[in-house]
């Protein structure tokens, strides 16, 4: 059985969400935030953060002209040298301040436990925002296509991954980024990461197996 | 069941979304596992990996506990004899310098002014770009030799010299002349060694009479005497501390001789309390003592083994210069110099108490006289103290024998060989001087020694500001009178800053513009994990691979031939790269620009991986003759030189070369040490120096350090000061410094001259006495004074009297650097009150009372020229009275990228806003980092 949507765009969207916390911006990517629209559930403001991005690139110039800016943001949020303002780590939010704390361990479990490790030419922690929304689009894409039974199993492990590992720290994230009074461009992917995120769990929770709900009630 | 239910009610759905497009993004990819691949690594057990630490610069031997490709904990070794299985709390917590969200990542390039610290984020391409296109056009415009290599205070800094020695600078150096070049010159003079320790490295592989070897745990010392040195806090010779309280308990006594009741003196028997900067003062007196009262025939003065006259020269030379002494009258005190009397007027020690630690050192067999960095080496004439320490060691029979001193640089194992590049520097070459054609070989052009520091051993780094303002001028050999500007600075490991010398003159030089506006210095690169205050101006930074993430070898100061493997137990993180990558890149990127010096087959078609590199580093070890008592190796022929893994020598699986005296058995390799626990342990033995184990011209041990033979009908130039002396005679140009102090060469035995800003020493700073009253030291805290202040577990414990958690209650705003500069986060970080270590000023209660000062207030230093700095009143007996001291390296450090000390750079006292820059000892260029007056306000 092959689903084509919803999970189809998914592994697409998680994507381009995980190119917006990488390193470096690049033009493709600008030009296909700007391509991009959502609509969705009520009670979610999606489209207001993807707007907040789409405009922040309009008032930049245009994605080319956008780029230097935006590369110099996002080292200075992201990587620093010294203290970066907004660390994209699971492990500095929820395992004290350190990287490659017990929540890096955790996620490279999770990874494993859904036979998957990142390329080895990946160097970044396996708790890496990035890491974590490019994972999602690799359960994404098992939910969609295979035997019922994987894809029952991925939408659990994608509902899982994020209730547990993304959904937890995001927040405070989110926060280090308005105290550090973000580009416009990266307070809008934040929000619009966390808006995604947020919808898909809610969207998981109603879709995943019961044996899973159970097995979590008992 | 299950997937068919799936509804899009709900769901937020994206549109604008293409597979063409956004597979175009090139987004990180994940690779996918088969079950059994991926049931393996999930159920994979820790591992226990060897390398080497690099937390402070002791080295150790450690094991790492992985865990699913992350360290999760780090031991000691113990088939490490150096450290024993032991770690103390710098290298236990490690992890927290290697994981640490402030280690650089990535590589930068600075986007505002030097200093401003504003940089983004390149890709290495673009790094290594800019750097190679200004080392192409600086070897140009101004010649290669305008390239300073720093590469810092870790032993693998091999790459980089070979990279630089290839590129064709001499000026490849590392942290040696800020670090304890006077306390080494009295074993380089007599052994062509370096530092002489304590025999109290347990165990020992030790060769028993009855040919067998095994590890020996016993301490046959009977007194140990610190003069200056603090193992238990400062020392990177890692065995010193558990040694001398294992000695102790085997019966040793101890004393310890320093202005500070340090964590050493606290375990001693007797703590001898002495002013700073007179430490050659009390040496001179036990010396004279010695050679007064000494009778071969009475057992109660038997204080001279004579039979070190057999294996030496030039002792009559050099005792007689030192008597010479004893006729004149020290202007200071009237006294006959070096009496006890005398000693005692400048020391702040009683003269009985110097007479009884004299006969005491004489009377007591074995016993060790260990001399220190910053206690005794860290003054303008700290040659001084080494040179009579050294001399009372072999006089009293302490040398070499089981229970003495050990000089770890002539025992310790070969490294580095033909992979450091050195055999680049005698290419010849040739420049313009005066509108003539000179030739020459690329290490004459060197800026030390063939400039102003002829003698200059590991370079003159606290110099290098003056050189960068006013540029090069070579004095000596072939290229004298030739003249060329510091237009590079490569800095690895090191925060030159903070620790180099005076600051605010780092700070000058690296900032100066030319007329044109363009800085002085076209390029300043820093290599290193931490981000430091060096790196603050940078135009390029290079993220290096942490200890646990790179290959090379570590082989600090044990006792007999050893070299342990500082292996890659972890990936690297993020983009950093091993020292071995960067060189190759930069080689490449360089050959590419058409560099005529670095060719492929020096590099990468030499080294196809780092273990390669690093295997040839290996080629000579141990490379130490096969002498000593027991023999070593019995079955091997004595004196030859050996090289090859322990077991093939020991099973005699070897080639011996009677002609180069050399025994060759299979080679050591990184792969050899992979599979012996990343360690090679050759066999000790006592006596070695008569076998010919020293470095010096004669093969013994030398008083004197410039004389004349007839060898073979032939005169030939003896001593460690010819080499130097036949420079100055060929140019007449007498070096500055020790013009300075009359000399016309250096001296062919023992000399004295008096320290610098000292009034109890130096007439000429007698008017200082009652305007700047005490005199400042400093010590060293390994884990407070450099890149490990990021680790937040090692900020919060104190440190003798010198870093004590007396912050304040402090709400800070959190400063990040990036491409503004150094901005606040918005965050707001609060540190309890007393729950941070803060650098402290150390002053003795009584003065402290004196000038109405209590524990925690803030005060100001100022010295004569004007120099201040500022920290907390640390008042307590533990300090000398008249004496402050404060940690080196530990206070005023201003990148962000260290944590809350950042926080603290205003309230904690940074000793090189102090120094005096134009203080640097005359023969090798030591920075006289304790030779300070200063006067104390209240803020």
């Amino acid at each position: 059985m092959t689903l084509s949507t919803p999970t189809h765009d998914r592994t697409l969207l998680y994507a381009v969400l995980s190119r917006l916390v990488s390193y470096p911006v690049t033009t493709d990517l600008l030009r296909q935030v700007v391509e991009l629209d959502v609509s969705g559930p009520a009670g979610r403001d999606a489209a207001g953060e993807l707007r907040r991005m789409q405009d922040a690139i309009s008032a930049l110039g245009g994605a080319d002209a956008a780029i230097e800016v935006l590369n110099r943001e996002a080292t200075r949020l992201f990587e620093g040298p010294g203290q970066p303002l907004a660390p994209p780590f699971g492990s500095f939010y929820l395992s004290g301040g350190t990287l490659m704390g017990p929540e890096a361990a955790a996620v490279r479990g999770a990874y494993l436990d859904a036979g998957f490790l990142p390329d080895p030419s990946v160097h970044l922690p396996p708790d890496h925002l990035s890491l974590e929304l490019g994972f999602l689009g690799v359960l994404a894409g098992r939910a969609g296509d295979g035997p019922d039974a994987q894809m029952e199993s991925a939408r659990q492990a994608w509902w899982g991954f994020i209730a547990v590992h993304l959904a937890p720290w995001l927040s405070l994230w989110q926060a280090d980024l308005s105290r550090a009074e973000a580009h416009a461009f990266y307070l809008g992917a934040a929000g619009f990461i966390s808006e995604i995120l947020e919808a898909d769990l809610a969207w998981l929770d109603e879709h995943r197996p019961n044996d899973g709900k159970a097995a979590e009630r008992g | 069941m299950g997937a068919i239910t799936l509804s899009r009610r709900g769901f937020l759905k994206v549109a604008g979304l293409s597979a063409v497009g956004v597979g175009a993004l090139g987004y990180t990819t994940f690779r996918s596992l088969d079950p059994v691949e991926a049931e393996e690594l999930r159920s994979a057990p820790a591992e226990l990996k060897y390398t080497a630490d690099v937390m402070c610069p002791a080295e150790c031997g450690i094991m790492v506990k992985v865990e699913n490709g992350i360290a999760s904990a780090v031991y000691g070794n113990p088939y490490v004899p150096y450290n024993a299985a032991t770690i103390c709390a710098k290298g236990a917590s490690g992890l927290q310098m290697v994981y640490n969200p402030n280690r650089i990542k990535y590589p930068m390039i600075r986007v505002g002014e030097r200093g401003e610290g504003k940089f983004k984020r390149v890709s290495w391409d673009e790094a290594i770009a800019y750097i190679a296109d200004r080392l192409t056009a600086i070897k140009r415009d101004y010649g290669p030799e305008s390239v300073i290599m720093d590469a810092g205070d870790v032993t693998d800094r091999d790459t980089y010299w070979r990279l630089a020695f290839a590129y064709g600078t001499p000026n490849a150096t590392e942290h040696g002349s800020i670090c304890d070049t006077p306390r080494r010159h009295g074993p380089k003079l007599m052994f062509g060694g370096k530092r002489v320790e304590p025999d109290i490295m347990r165990p020992l592989l030790l060769r028993q009479p009855d040919g067998t070897l095994k590890n020996d745990y016993s301490y046959r010392t009977k007194l140990i005497i610190y003069a200056g040195w603090n193992p238990f806090t400062a020392t990177r010779i890692n065995y010193e501390s558990r040694g001398t309280v294992e000695a102790k308990l085997a019966g040793a006594k101890l004393v310890v001789i320093d202005p500070a009741f340090s964590n050493t003196a606290a375990k001693a028997d007797k703590w001898i309390p002495i002013r700073p900067g007179t430490d050659p003062d009390l040496f001179a007196a036990i010396l004279r003592y010695i050679l007064e009262n000494d009778d071969p025939d009475d057992p109660s003065r038997r204080y001279i083994d004579w039979s070190f006259q057999d294996a030496s020269v030039g002792w009559t030379e050099f005792a007689s210069a030192f008597r010479s002494w004893w006729r004149k009258t020290d202007p200071i005190n009237g006294l006959s110099y070096f009496t006890p009397e005398w000693a005692a007027q400048r020391t702040g020690i009683a003269a009985e108490q110097i007479v009884e630690l004299a006969h005491e050192y004489g009377i007591t067999k074995p016993a060790a006289l260990i001399w220190g960095m910053h206690g005794t080496g860290h003054h303008y004439n700290g040659y001084i103290p080494s040179i009579i320490g050294t001399a009372l060691n072999v006089i009293t029979g302490n040398f070499d024998a089981p229970g003495g001193v050990v000089d770890t640089e002539i025992t310790k194992s070969d490294k580095g060989g033909k992979a450091t590049g050195k055999d680049f520097l005698k290419r010849e070459v040739t420049r313009t001087v005066d509108g003539k054609t000179v030739t020459g070989t690329q290490e004459e052009l060197h800026m030390d020694r063939f400039g102003d520091w002829v003698a200059a051993w590991d370079d003159v780094v606290g110099d290098y500001p003056r050189r960068m303002l006013e540029g090069v001028t070579l004095r000596q050999g072939p290229f004298r009178g030739r003249t060329y500007p510091v237009k590079a600075y490569i800095l690895r490991t090191g925060n030159s800053v903070i620790t180099g010398s005076a600051t605010w003159k780092w700070q000058e030089a690296l900032t100066a513009k030319d007329d044109q506006g363009a800085y002085k210095v076209d390029l300043v690169a820093y290599i290193d994990t931490p981000f430091l205050e060096s790196g603050m101006y940078a135009d390029v930074i290079l993220p290096e691979a942490s200890y646990l993430e790179r290959v090379s070898l570590s082989d600090v100061y044990p006792s007999h031939p050893m070299i342990w493997l500082r292996d890659a137990v972890i990936d690297k993180q993020f983009e950093s790269r091993t020292p071995f990558e960067i060189m190759i890149a930069l080689a490449k990127a360089l050959v590419e620009r058409g560099d005529p010096d670095i060719k492929p087959e020096d590099f990468w078609e030499k080294y196809a991986q780092e273990a390669d590199f690093w295997t040839e580093a290996l080629a000579g070890a141990p490379g130490r003759p096969n002498v000593g008592r027991p023999l070593p190796y019995p079955n091997l022929p004595e004196g030859f030189k050996l090289i090859g893994t322990p077991d093939s020598l020991e099973a005699g699986r070897v080639e011996i070369d009677p002609e180069n005296k050399t025994i060759r058995g299979e080679p050591v390799t990184v792969e050899w040490l992979r599979e012996h626990h990343g360690v090679a342990v050759w066999p000790m033995s006592y006596h070695r120096f008569p076998g010919g184990i020293l470095k010096t011209s004669s093969k013994k041990i030398e008083f004197i350090w410039d004389w004349t033979e007839t060898v073979e009908g032939e005169e030939k130039r003896f001593g460690q000061y010819a080499s130097y002396n036949k420079l100055i005679e060929a140019s007449g140009n007498v070096p500055p410094p020790i013009a300075a102090l009359g000399w016309q060469k250096y001296p062919k035995t023992f000399y004295w001259f008096e320290t610098k800003w000292n009034f109890h020493t130096n007439p000429e700073y007698a008017s200082y006495r009652d305007r700047y009253p005490f005199q400042l030291t400093s010590g060293r805290i390994h884990h407070a004074m450099s890149g490990t202040q990021m680790v937040d577990w090692l900020g919060r414990f104190m440190v003798e009297d010198t870093w004590l958690p007396i912050n304040d209650a402090t709400t800070y705003d959190e400063i990040n650097i990036g491409p503004d500069g150094p901005t606040p986060t918005g965050r707001k970080l609060t540190i309890a009150p007393n729950t941070w270590a803060l650098g402290v000023i150390q002053m003795n209660a009584a003065d402290a009372r004196g000038l109405g000062f209590k524990t925690g207030d803030l005060i100001e230093l100022e010295t004569p020229l004007g120099y201040k700095a500022r920290g907390k009143v640390n008042a307590v007996e533990t300090i000398h009275p008249g004496v402050l001291r404060v940690a080196f390296g530990a206070g005023g450090r201003f990148s962000p990228g260290l944590g809350k000390n950042f926080y603290f750079k205003d309230v904690t006292p940074n000793h090189n806003e102090l120094i005096d820059p134009e203080a640097l000892s005359p023969v090798m260029g030591q920075p006289a980092f304790a030779d300070m007056l200063v006067k104390v306000t209240r803020v």
